[in-house]
């Protein structure tokens, strides 16, 4: 692997990779449910969590499985961020928000719902958990943008802005979820973080599933 | 003041090379310029039921005005003379049409094109307009690149969507790419409109205000939402300024979490502070350098708080501050962009405006509020974000001294 890429994480269709590794296939193909085994499975408790929208459930779960006995201790928190690539913004959320207004004699808008009408706020509910106070932004794109997203980070690094990105894609859709996360390291030398890479590692994550499900 | 020094060697300067913007206050740079040192707010009443349900005070454009002006640039286009295009992508080109007039942006391979907004397309989720355009249409990227091909941009568009502060980010991250060398130019628009969408869950927040808001007043009681779209074109060019224009260049910038509440800010003002920070080393500027402040300034009772305590944090509670939101109302992600540029504007023209809406300090901390439009000598000025999910932003903009 990569040495600036510390650990990833891999969930799509009620499968979960860590490292590459196949370490929980789900019973249940729907999404809501299989996020319920992710939460299950690595044994975390934090009430927070089931107020938040599909999005940042999905987000949510991918750092907590990623950031697992990595040693974060010595890095200050604002120099710890996070960097994502997303499709759909927060179309499930939106969806919902709309059919509240649909109606003017069931006109019925939530705060609550309404909140997570921004994807930002999946990155901000990871920083909240762990105290992270570094850069935050969310691009969305068609399909993961790797060239961009490496861009980005070796940018960022080489700017001396962070010691530490939390990045790659994290998208939820109607029939459609997908969350890959990767760990980056500013090793001081500023080591490209490959596109290509990075690239053929979701390639390759993406057809491990494929062959799983 | 201790200005940035044109270093003659390694020219990795960032340049502000043309800007445009278009809200409530009019079309095009000088008549909302004209309208800022005149002292006239673009809130207003609105009772349109088409749009909200109930009377509310927000800021509006011009509709017919909009699309008298996208008649007037059709013809650019490089998709097909019948392709429909929606309001939020009429309001993103025709503000991109203002700087290709003054100077034709590059749309070759080393250029990116970025769109900064919260919300997009959002009005197509309304059942009928759905049923007409379809779900892809709604979605952020797609509408990042329906403008590209209307300009004709070779690279992908890139969509930055980070609540608030996505138009202040997009300048400091794009600024980084540009003087790294990742680009040469880069085109930033950033639009959001007024929709019934957005109205209906800030009025669930009970986050607006029912007059025009009074940023950092002690009577403040909420914010109004506004719509608006500002288009910026940065390069590391500095031959494409225009000759006997005032140089500005991006000088730092920097971005951040408070890691406290998804929709209310810090209340310490720390995530504030660090972009600050981060900005003031990138310009390797210290807070005595600068020169003036366009806050965030909402005028919700949160918001307003935290920012005297981040930039007393800062040390930059003495500088003249103003928040732009009684002109403009929020403009979400159109307002880093909109704002900047209008600092920017009040940076050539040396000239600092009164934050309108302001009478008597109502935040914990003393601010230099500005309470009168008059002129003022500044190098350099800062700009700052914040918003939901717990973003900060910040961005310094510096007039270049050519080194004699």
């Amino acid at each position: 692997m990569m040495k600036n890429i510390l650990k990833h994480v891999f969930i799509k269709d009620s499968v979960l990779f860590i490292d590459g590794n196949l370490v929980l296939k789900g019973e249940n193909p729907i999404f809501a449910k299989f996020l319920k085994e992710v939460y299950k499975f690595a044994k975390i408790k934090y009430p927070k969590y089931y107020k938040m929208d599909p999005l940042s459930k999905l987000g949510f779960l991918a750092s907590e499985v990623l950031l697992q006995n990595q040693e974060l201790a010595s890095y200050p928190a604002e120099r710890i961020g996070i960097a994502v690539n997303n499709r759909a913004s927060t179309y499930l959320v939106d969806c919902k928000h709309q059919e509240s207004i649909n109606h003017q004699d069931k006109y019925f808008p939530s705060p609550a719902n309404f909140v997570y009408t921004l994807p930002n706020v999946m990155t901000g509910e990871i920083c909240i958990r762990n105290g992270f106070k570094g850069e935050n932004a969310v691009f969305i794109s068609e399909i993961f943008d790797a060239a961009f997203m490496c861009n980005y980070l070796n940018t960022m690094f080489a700017a001396n802005k962070s010691d530490l990105m939390i990045s790659g894609f994290v998208d939820a859709d109607e029939n459609h979820y997908e969350a890959f996360l990767f760990l980056a390291k500013n090793d001081g030398k500023f080591n490209a973080v490959y596109a290509k890479e990075i690239e053929e590692l979701y390639n390759q994550l993406k057809d491990k599933t494929n062959i799983e499900k | 003041m201790n200005g940035i020094q044109k270093n003659k060697e390694v020219n990795n300067n960032t340049y502000v090379v043309s800007t445009a913007m278009i809200s409530s206050l009019g079309f095009g740079n000088k008549k909302n310029m004209d309208a800022l040192y005149n002292g006239d707010s673009g809130v207003k009443l609105i009772d349109d039921h088409q749009l909200y349900p109930q009377k509310f005070v927000g800021a509006r454009l011009d509709s017919k005005a909009l699309n008298r002006c996208f008649g007037n640039i059709q013809h650019l286009s490089h998709l097909p003379a019948n392709y429909e295009f929606t309001r939020f992508e009429k309001m993103a080109i025709i503000t991109m049409g203002g700087v290709f007039r003054n100077i034709e942006f590059p749309t070759d391979e080393k250029t990116l094109f970025l769109l900064s907004t919260t919300k997009g397309n959002i009005d197509l989720l309304k059942p009928e307009l759905a049923k007409k355009f379809g779900k892809e249409r709604s979605m952020l990227w797609k509408a990042a690149d329906i403008i590209r091909k209307f300009w004709g941009f070779e690279n992908k568009a890139q969509v930055l969507s980070n609540a608030c502060i996505s138009g202040v980010e997009a300048i400091h991250i794009v600024n980084r790419m540009i003087k790294q060398g990742v680009y040469k130019h880069a085109v930033i628009v950033g639009a959001d409109m007024l929709t019934e969408f957005v109205i209906s869950g800030f009025m669930s927040f009970q986050s607006l205000s029912s007059q025009v808001c009074k940023p950092f007043d002690e009577g403040r009681d909420g914010l109004n939402l506004g719509e608006a779209s500002a288009c910026m074109f940065l390069s590391s060019d500095e031959n494409l300024v225009p000759k006997n224009h005032d140089k500005i260049v991006v000088s730092g910038g920097g971005s951040s979490n408070d890691a406290n509440h998804i929709s209310g800010p810090s209340r310490t003002g720390d995530g504030q502070f660090f972009a600050i920070s981060s900005a003031l080393k990138e310009a390797q500027l210290s807070a005595k350098d600068i020169d003036y402040i366009s806050a965030h300034g909402t005028a919700t009772s949160y918001n307003d708080e935290m920012e005297s305590k981040a930039l007393t944090l800062a040390g930059l509670h003495e500088k003249p501050i103003n928040s732009l939101k009684a002109y403009f109302g929020h403009t979400l992600g159109a307002a880093g962009l909109l704002e900047s540029i209008v600092a920017i504007h009040n940076l050539k023209d040396q000239k600092i405006l009164k934050s309108l809406g302001y009478e008597k300090l109502g935040v914990p901390l003393t601010l230099n509020i500005i309470k009168e439009t008059k002129q003022w000598p500044m190098v350099n000025i800062l700009k700052t974000a914040s918003g939901f999910g717990g973003s900060n932003a910040a961005v310094i903009f510096s007039k270049l001294i050519t080194a004699k």
